[in-house]
This record gives C-alpha cells, sequence and structure tokens, in this order.
C-alpha cells in the first residue's frame, strides 16, 4: 500500500495494488459514500453527459412499466408468458424506408443525394412516428420533389409520349399498385384520377406529376399495415395477408419495398406456404443489399452509430476524427458482412474472427502491415491472434465505449451486458450518491482502481458486479481502440476475469479468451434473435412476457448461422399474427 | 424579384405577387372586428445563466438590475423577473440539457430514452405549452401559419431529438425547427413569382392551388379509409395525422403575404452554420469563430418572425438560439485570451473557475443583447390596425433549459417581457411572496388562463399546482 495516502480508509487499505496518483480531496469525497442504500434502485439521476453515455450505452431507456429485458440469458425465460401478441396496427416507415420506397418506383434520380438519410444513422432514422405537420411537410416536400424529377426523362420512366393520356393514366394505376404493395380499389383509382384531371388542366406531363405527388405523399405509401384479414382464430389472433406478410419482411430485412418476385408471390397469395416464405427470404438474403441491410440493423442495435458522437481529447488522440470514426465504421460494416455471409460466415464468427479489413489509417491503428495500392483502400487482413478476436476488438466499437481522455469500464461492461448478452441491464446509480461518482471519476485512479472501489462499496457493487469485469477484460484497448501491454500511466494490465456472476463460469484471460466462449453461448445467438425480433417489430419493449417472443426464442437453435435465425423468424407467430379482429 | 429557392417547397409557385395585400386586409379586418391581436414568442438561450451576474438586488419594484439584465435596462418596466421558478424535473430520466430541454416546455415527465442516441436522449410525453396554446387559446387562433418553430443551430452532441426541439404538438412528435432563415422565410411567404400579379399570373396561381390541393384532397380520403380499417387503439395517432393534414391545407388556402410588405425587403441569405462538434475533454479552443454567423443567422430569423407578427401570419412562434449542449464557439470572449475561439458548453463542463464564469456571463450577455435589441424592434414597431406596439401585444418568456452549469433546475433564470396591452404587470420581482419554489407549469397555466383556457393544467399530478396569481393586471 502506498505510504502516500496514509490517511485513506480501510476501506482503500484493502486494495491489492498501489494506488499511483490518487487524488486525497477526491477520493476522501468519494468514500464518504456512507449510507447502504441496499441493491439497485430505479431513481433517476442527473449525470454530465459523458457519464450517462457511460451508464447507458445501448441506450434502450428506463421504462420500469415494461420488465427487464432478457432473451433466454436473463434466468427468467422459464417464468410463464403472458399475451403479448402484438395489436393490429398501422406502421410508419421510417425515412430510410421511405426514400428506398421513392427509388424503387422511380430510380435514384427522384432524390437529391443531400435528401437521403445515412443509412449508417439507422437508429437515428426512425424518430417521428407520430404524424405531425412537421413531418407532413418533410414528406410532402420529398414526394414534390420526386414527382418533378420527372422532367427531361418522362418518356423514359412512364413509356408514354407526352400527348398519350390513355398510357399515362395506365401508368399511374400501375404505379399505384406498386406503391402501395397491394392491389388498388377502384374507389382509391377513382380518387387519384380526379388529381390526375386537376393536372389535366395545364398538360398531361404535369398530370402524372401530380399523380404521383399524391402517391408519395399519401398515408398508402408512408404506412405498411399489418390489418390481417378473415375472421379471428380461437385464440383471438389473426393472420396477416400476403401482401402485409411481404412488406412486412422486406422492410424488415432489406428496409425497402418488395422487388418484383416477393411482390408476385404475395399477389399470387404464395407468401401462406412455409417453403416459399422460406425461398423468399432465403433469397432477399442472397442479395449483398439484403445482407448488408441486416448487418446495418445489427450495428445499430449495437449501438454502432454512437461512434459518430464519441469525441476524443485531441490532444490525446490527434489523430481521431470524423475521417477515422468513418473509417472504423467501414471497417466494422465490410467486417460483419464477411462474418456473417461469407464462406462458413457465422454469428459465432462475428465474435471470434481475426479476417477483417483496413485501409492506411486503420492499419496503423492495428499495427499491422498496410497492402493497399492507395490510402484509401480497404483490403483484407488477420489482425494479431491473442490481441484481436471479433466484434468486440474493434477499434469502432471500443472508441464508442470510452471516453474523451480514458477508457470506461463501465461503457464496456454495459455493452457486454446487455447489448451483446440482452441480460438486464442495471439501473442508473441513486440519485443520493451522485457526487460520490462524480468524484470518484474526478479522481485521479485508473479505471481498473475504480472498478475496484465499486466492487467493494455498498451500494455500488449491488449493480457493477454484473457488468464491471466485462469492461475490465477490454482494458488492454485504448480509447481508441488500439491494442496496449499497460495502461496511461504506466501501471501493468490485468485483463483476467471471472464471470460466474454472468453466466460464464471459470477465469477468462482477457476479451479474446472470453469471445471464444462467448459465441458459443445460447445467450449470443438468442440476443441476436432479439435484436432482429425487435427490428422486425418495431418494438423495442418486447417483454419477457411474451408468449410468441418465447415461443420463438425457444425455437432458435445455439450455434446457428443468421438466416436461420431470420427464417424461423419469419415463420414466427410473433411476426405473422396479430392480435384482434379483423375488419 | 425573380428569386428561386434552392429548396423545394410544397408550396412553391404560390408567390405573394397576386395582388394580394395582406396589410389592407388586415386593416380592415381589425376595423371590422376590433379584436386585439394576441402573440406569445417563446425566446430560449442554452446553457442558463451565472446566477450571480444574472439576480437582481432588491425585491418587488424596487430592485438594481444585474450585470446581464443591464442588457435589458430599456425594457425594465415591461418585464417580470422571476426568482423562484423550477423545472419539475424529479423522476424523470435524460440527460441534464436534454431532460431540461424536454420539460421546460412539456412540463410532462420523461420515462423513456430513444434508443440509440448516446443513451440520454429523453422522448417528450406530451405537448408543449406552445401546441396547447395554438389549440385552445382563441386569440392565438385564426392565421395563416398556426405555429412557427426557428433555431439557430442544429448542432448537438448527437444527433439527438430532446435538445434540438422545443415545440412538440404530441407525445413522441417534435415540431422540426427551421434552422435556415431562409427556411424560415419560404415558409411564411411563400415563393416569389415573377413578373407581379398579371392576369396570367392570377391565373397559373389559381391553378396551381387548385392542383396543390388535389394532392391533399388525396392524402385526407387515403386515410379516412385506413382510419377505419385500423383498430381503435390507432385511432389517435391516425387522428393527429388527419389533423396534420387540414393544418397544412388551411395554411394553403391562406392568402400568402408579401414580404415587402410586412417588412422585409429581400430574402435571406443562405448561411453556412459549422458542423464541427467539440469534445468534452481539451480545452475547447477551436480554429473558427462561429459567433458572428451565429449572430447573423439569429438577426435574420429575427426578422422574418417580426415580419410574421407584422403581417399577422402566425402567433405562436418558439425561437431556440441552440440546443443545450451549444456547440457555437465565442471570439473575445475567453478572458485568459480573448483572440481564441472557446466553444459554449463543453466550457461549462470544465471544473468551475472565474475566468469561466466570466465567459459563461459573456456569453449570456451576447445572447441577451440580441434579445432585447429584438424586443425593442417590436416595441418599436406599431400594431397595424390595433392599438400599441408588437410588442404589447406578443407575450415574450424568456428562458433556458438548465438554471446553471451544473445542470440544477432551481431558480430557472426566466424573464417574462412584453404584452402590455394582455395586461402584464412589469418592473418587478417576483419571488413567490417568499413562498418558496414554484413549479414552471404553474407559471405556462398562468399565462393559458390569460390566454382564455381557464382550468388548463401541465404535467403530471405532482408538477403542478395551481396557475400562478397576480402576474396580469
Amino acid at each position: 500500500m502506498s505510504s502516500r495516502h496514509p490517511e485513506t480508509t480501510n476501506l482503500l487499505s484493502q486494495r491489492p495494488r498501489r494506488a499511483s496518483g490518487v487524488n486525497k480531496r477526491a477520493l476522501t469525497l468519494a468514500l464518504a459514500v456512507g449510507v447502504a442504500i441496499g441493491g439497485c434502485s430505479n431513481k433517476v439521476v442527473d449525470l454530465p453527459e459523458p457519464m450517462l453515455t457511460d451508464l447507458d450505452p445501448n441506450g434502450s431507456g428506463v421504462d420500469p412499466g415494461r420488465g427487464g429485458v432478457t432473451a433466454g440469458g436473463g434466468g427468467s425465460g422459464t417464468s410463464e408468458c403472458g399475451p403479448g401478441r402484438l395489436e393490429r396496427r398501422a406502421v410508419w416507415l421510417s425515412d430510410i424506408q421511405y426514400a428506398n420506397a421513392i427509388t424503387q418506383l422511380l430510380g435514384s434520380d427522384a432524390l437529391d443525394p443531400e435528401q437521403l438519410p445515412d443509412a449508417a444513422l439507422k437508429p437515428f432514422s426512425q424518430k417521428g412516428v407520430v404524424v405531425n405537420t412537421s413531418l407532413l411537410r418533410t414528406r410532402l416536400d420529398l414526394a414534390q420533389g420526386a414527382a418533378a424529377s420527372l422532367s427531361g426523362r418522362f418518356s423514359e420512366e412512364t413509356g408514354c409520349t407526352t400527348t398519350d393520356d390513355a398510357c399515362a393514366r395506365s401508368f399511374v394505376a400501375a404505379l399505384a399498385e406498386r406503391a402501395f404493395r397491394r392491389p388498388v380499389a377502384d374507389v382509391e383509382l377513382a380518387d387519384l384520377t380526379a388529381v390526375y384531371d386537376a393536372g389535366t388542366e395545364t398538360n398531361i406531363e404535369t398530370a402524372v406529376q401530380l399523380a404521383i405527388q399524391a402517391i408519395l405523399a399519401s398515408p398508402s405509401f408512408s404506412y405498411r399495415t399489418e390489418f390481417g384479414s378473415g375472421g379471428a382464430a380461437p385464440d383471438g389472433s389473426v393472420e396477416l395477408t400476403d401482401h402485409e406478410l411481404g412488406s412486412l419482411l422486406s422492410f424488415w430485412l432489406t428496409d425497402a419495398p418488395p422487388d418484383d418476385e416477393l411482390a408476385a408471390a404475395a399477389d399470387q397469395g404464395r407468401l401462406s406456404d412455409p417453403a416459399e416464405l422460406e425461398r423468399q427470404v432465403d433469397r432477399l438474403l442472397s442479395s449483398a443489399e439484403g445482407q448488408n441491410s441486416l448487418t446495418l440493423t445489427l450495428m445499430s442495435a449495437w449501438g454502432m452509430s454512437n461512434l459518430f458522437g464519441a469525441s476524443k481529447d485531441p490532444a490525446l488522440f490527434p489523430e481521431y476524427g470524423p475521417l477515422l470514426q468513418s473509417n472504423m465504421f467501414e471497417e466494422t460494416r465490410l467486417f460483419l458482412n464477411q462474418a456473417l455471409w461469407g464462406a462458413n460466415g457465422s454469428i459465432g464468427q462475428t465474435l471470434t474472427s481475426r479476417r477483417s479489413f483496413v485501409n492506411q489509417a486503420l492499419a496503423d491503428l492495428y499495427e499491422v502491415p498496410f497492402t493497399g495500392a492507395t490510402p484509401t483502400e480497404f483490403v483484407p487482413v488477420e489482425l494479431p491472434a491473442g490481441e484481436r478476436a471479433g466484434l468486440l476488438t474493434q477499434a469502432s466499437l471500443l472508441s464508442a465505449r470510452a471516453r474523451s481522455d480514458n477508457t470506461s469500464v463501465v461503457a464496456r461492461g454495459l455493452f457486454v451486458r446487455s447489448a451483446l448478452l440482452c441480460l438486464p441491464r442495471p439501473p442508473p446509480p441513486p440519485e443520493d450518491v451522485i457526487a460520490q461518482v462524480q468524484a470518484l471519476l474526478a479522481a485521479d485512479l485508473t479505471e481498473p482502481e475504480r472498478a475496484e472501489f465499486r466492487a467493494m462499496t455498498s451500494p455500488c457493487n449491488g449493480c457493477h458486479t454484473t457488468m464491471d469485469a466485462f469492461g475490465l477484460m477490454l482494458e488492454n484497448y485504448d480509447p481508441i481502440g488500439r491494442f496496449r501491454e499497460e495502461l496511461a500511466g504506466g501501471d501493468p494490465i490485468e485483463p483476467s476475469v471471472t464471470l460466474d456472476a454472468m453466466g460464464f463460469p471459470g477465469t477468462f484471460d482477457g476479451a479474446v479468451d472470453f469471445v471464444a466462449a462467448a459465441a458459443e453461448s445460447p445467450q449470443f445467438s438468442a440476443c441476436v434473435a432479439r435484436h432482429l425480433a425487435v427490428y422486425a417489430t418495431g418494438d423495442d419493449g418486447l417483454a419477457t412476457r411474451n408468449c410468441e417472443l418465447d415461443e420463438f426464442m425457444q425455437m432458435v437453435p445455439t450455434q446457428t448461422d443468421l438466416r436461420q435465425i431470420v427464417t424461423s423468424l419469419a415463420g414466427s407467430d410473433l411476426l405473422r399474427t396479430r392480435s384482434g379482429e379483423a375488419p | 424579384m425573380n428569386y428561386t429557392f434552392k429548396r423545394r417547397s410544397f408550396l412553391a409557385g404560390i408567390g405573394a405577387a397576386a395582388g394580394l395585400f395582406t396589410l389592407l386586409r388586415r386593416m380592415e379586418q381589425a376595423e371590422a372586428q376590433a379584436v386585439a391581436t394576441q402573440r406569445i414568442l417563446f425566446m430560449q438561450r442554452p446553457v442558463g445563466t451565472v446566477a450571480q451576474n444574472w439576480f437582481p438586488q432588491g425585491t418587488g419594484q424596487n430592485f438594481t438590475l444585474s450585470r446581464i439584465l443591464q442588457q435589458f435596462a430599456a425594457l425594465r418596466d415591461r418585464m417580470i423577473v422571476f426568482e423562484d421558478i423550477e423545472l419539475p424535473s424529479d423522476r424523470s430520466v435524460g440527460g441534464g440539457h436534454e431532460r431540461g430541454t424536454v420539460l421546460m416546455l412539456t412540463g410532462a415527465r420523461t420515462r423513456r430514452l430513444y434508443p440509440g442516441n448516446g443513451g440520454d436522449d429523453p422522448i417528450a410525453e406530451g405537448p408543449s405549452i406552445d401546441q396547447y396554446l395554438v389549440n385552445g387559446a382563441p386569440g392565438l387562433q385564426g392565421t395563416a401559419i398556426a405555429s412557427l418553430q426557428i433555431s439557430c443551430d442544429s448542432r448537438a452532441d448527437t444527433p439527438e431529438v430532446s435538445t434540438r426541439n422545443m415545440s412538440y404538438s404530441g407525445a413522441q412528435a417534435p415540431l422540426t425547427p427551421y434552422y435556415q432563415p431562409l427556411d424560415a422565410y419560404s415558409r411564411v411567404f411563400g415563393t416569389m413569382m415573377p413578373g407581379g400579379a398579371s392576369a396570367d399570373n392570377v391565373a397559373a396561381l389559381a391553378r396551381a392551388r387548385r392542383q396543390q390541393k388535389s394532392v391533399l384532397d388525396f392524402a385526407r380520403k387515403d386515410l379516412s379509409r385506413l382510419q377505419q380499417l385500423a383498430p381503435a387503439s390507432q385511432r389517435v395517432q391516425l387522428d393527429m395525422h388527419a389533423a396534420a393534414i387540414q393544418e397544412v391545407e388551411a395554411e394553403f388556402d391562406a392568402t400568402p403575404g408579401d414580404p415587402a410588405a410586412c417588412g422585409v425587403a429581400a430574402p435571406p441569405e443562405p448561411l453556412s452554420i459549422a458542423t464541427r462538434l467539440d469534445p468534452y475533454s481539451g480545452d475547447h479552443v477551436v480554429p473558427q469563430r462561429d459567433d458572428v454567423v451565429h449572430s447573423r443567422i439569429g438577426e435574420l430569423h429575427m426578422s422574418v418572425v417580426k415580419a410574421a407578427f407584422r403581417c399577422d401570419l402566425t402567433r405562436v412562434v418558439t425561437f431556440q438560439f441552440t440546443p443545450g449542449t451549444n456547440h457555437v464557439s465565442f471570439g473575445d470572449m475567453w478572458p485568459p485570451n480573448p483572440t481564441q475561439f472557446k466553444v459554449h458548453h463543453t466550457t461549462s463542463h470544465d471544473a468551475g473557475s472565474a475566468d469561466q464564469a466570466e465567459f459563461l456571463t459573456r456569453v449570456e450577455e451576447f445572447y441577451a443583447r440580441r434579445v432585447a435589441a429584438f424586443l425593442q424592434e417590436l416595441a418599436a414597431q406599431p400594431e397595424v390596425g390595433g392599438s400599441g406596439s408588437l410588442l404589447d401585444n406578443t407575450l415574450v418568456p424568456y428562458i433556458t433549459e438548465v438554471a446553471e452549469r451544473n445542470h440544477t433546475w432551481d431558480r430557472m433564470p426566466f424573464l417574462l417581457l412584453g404584452g402590455q396591452n394582455l395586461g402584464l404587470v412589469g418592473g418587478r420581482i417576483w419571488n413567490n411572496g417568499n413562498g418558496g419554489m414554484r413549479s414552471s407549469n404553474d407559471l405556462w397555466m398562468a399565462i393559458a388562463e390569460r390566454f382564455g383556457m381557464p382550468g388548463f393544467v401541465l404535467g403530471d399530478t405532482d408538477m403542478h399546482t395551481t396557475p400562478i396569481t397576480g402576474l396580469f393586471g
């Protein structure tokens, strides 16, 4: 024990290692955590922004009314479930889906590039689910712009001359059917004709543009429905129609409307056949777009876009900035695409594979040779054994889950716990210890020392013993993900952790050792399945009580590939049925 | 007036040059009805204040203006300085500025966070007070544009929702502000039609309107079919959609204003707003100075707001200078080295120091000065066809999302300005008669009551008591 701190309490004297450069005043403050509050509390605290990022890295929200989040690993999966079936509903398309729907109909010229949402920011794209004037105006403007883009390519897009009224009318009718992703009723067509007629006052080209504008600005284009048809089954459920199922599948897996083949299968009523459904899912997942879309969905579920909000101290990390951030994001996208969809791809590969992609900047960061022709080119690389294995050791994730000047054991630990394994997320610290938490963060301690303090102090240890070890095993990676053998202050790193409390028996010698076990754990594949179910249903509150989810989760085999999970999910009641009387 | 907007607007092609003289019409209306115009303008600045340089010395009507409030000296008799307002923040979720911004005007406890937005971005659980007023206060209705949302900077730590929106039409339904003055201008005035009010132009305008209206007609009919099929649980959401269509349609039907006649001679120049984000660590000194452009953006926005007020195109405005995590950098303000450009919010997160307090005070003065100057402009502008000045008929809460840099929510540095014709009794400090803190919701309830909404309550039951009394004569 360091003699530099004679006045520290016996709590500190239990510390096995020297406390290098401890800020005495702050530590005294931190140690003043007198009241034992007993376990986790649901009280909410106010912390400076960087700390809140630490506390809630997956950002899945505090919602006491919804119950915890478990996916096989939470231990409560066997308790009885209740009616959790989703209600019949209309679902508002996200901005990305809306933009894709427009370009699928009218080509990429239909939108200004600057109007296209950034797929990397997928989780940010679905905020305004309640339509107000603000959201309505945005889509009205996009619809008008897309319609106006037909100027100069009218015949090319419509196949009609600018004087052929009959041709133009049938183009509009056919477009409406594709746009609405279902048959269009006569009364709808009559209403659309009224729009077209208003445009003919000017000319046919205007009439078509106006009708297009009306189609793209209509609720039928911006919502997809899950109303179902036919009477309710004895259990009160209704089946989605083939067209609804086709749209659900397509927007879920590709963030775009059904392509011609899927639309045809829906038209012919073939999607209720499980074999056909599986064939379509397989087909969608065989396209590069489909694969990439699902990769981005998982990246979004893992909160990877938080990387773009994770800033670093320029004095400590001069190389870090928007460019490196997007390089890191791109590496992870390429890596996951290969790990999930490449030869021998599997979910487990995402945690264990060392085959990644680097450009010059990332090669420098990983300290591997760079073979690209130009510094910006991404080339395949085998990252160093023992140092790297999969997602957890990627610079993107490690940077996103770190503070600007230091790592964050809590942020990284919480990521593994709640985003990777879907274990229940502990509540934030109770309000009455906030001053002490702040003092602890301000104190001149290393991250392992802070973790040690939390482990020995009530009430901190009530929750932190269930997450900090996950973060401690990642201390070999600095705030921008570079491998290191010692901490910034020169202390050696002891990445060895025991994870019994988290359901992983034994001692793990750092992240690379852990991920081998995690990749084979049912928790991990169930958690991936759960993320996909959340994206498919748009319901991030899917509760453990939900029977449909339970049922599906029990079907998910461990150690499977993503296609299998997606196929099981596509055929599950969770997706195909809704509660309530069909119209 | 040969000008086309880069931004595509739904109202494109509908212009003011069709011979529609809003001001004349307004005068006629005013003579016919003699109803006084009422308005409310919420003006926000970020990161709270520096209490010792904000709160005045004295009580009641006998007080000496503080250093920051000195900027409002000319408006002293037209303002109430609040000493004992708190945001009802207890048991809400979200970061300091994040939660504060949502609570500031919605008054409703935040319970959920947006997934993925950095983990501290709370979802609004109800409409904001300005939107309650739009829907419930008769004196604030009947204009072409129901309400207008303005912001001068879109940057926040992440692309989060909470700090970047002040107005909500309902739970989880932010009303996105206009960042570019040009966008605000084109919303308010539509698009110019070159060539003036010739017969051809008038005919073209009428035709364009019929055509655009058919698009909205289709949306309305389509939605009503969807409403019939949807279960009861979605009724509220779809009704809101229907109301939004109706509101856009009403705005579309309204007579466009002539910007020149309303006092804006030329469209605002497009300005490029900085995109740099400043990290929490480091010295928060950046190579570019933002405050000059920032000030210009504010000034241009204000001229659009003033013009909209003059021509009575809207009566409800929320004006945000920046999100609470303000990334604007300021020159000439950092005491140790005024030539450095220092970022506002991240500097506020540094350990407290005299230099920091001085810097934060200077930024507060920067915002106060601009607001005061604008309000004086409103005070100098007579109400067309009404009594008094624009300011006399406009109630202006001057607000912020935290009390001070350390994210406290008691002793909120709020002012209430203008509104003489609404009966605001200015020239005094309000301290709740030494009765302790009152919820900001009680303040908004008092204002709602003044605007003709007796019995209106805001926020969860434990977040308000009764409307504050005695603010209006």
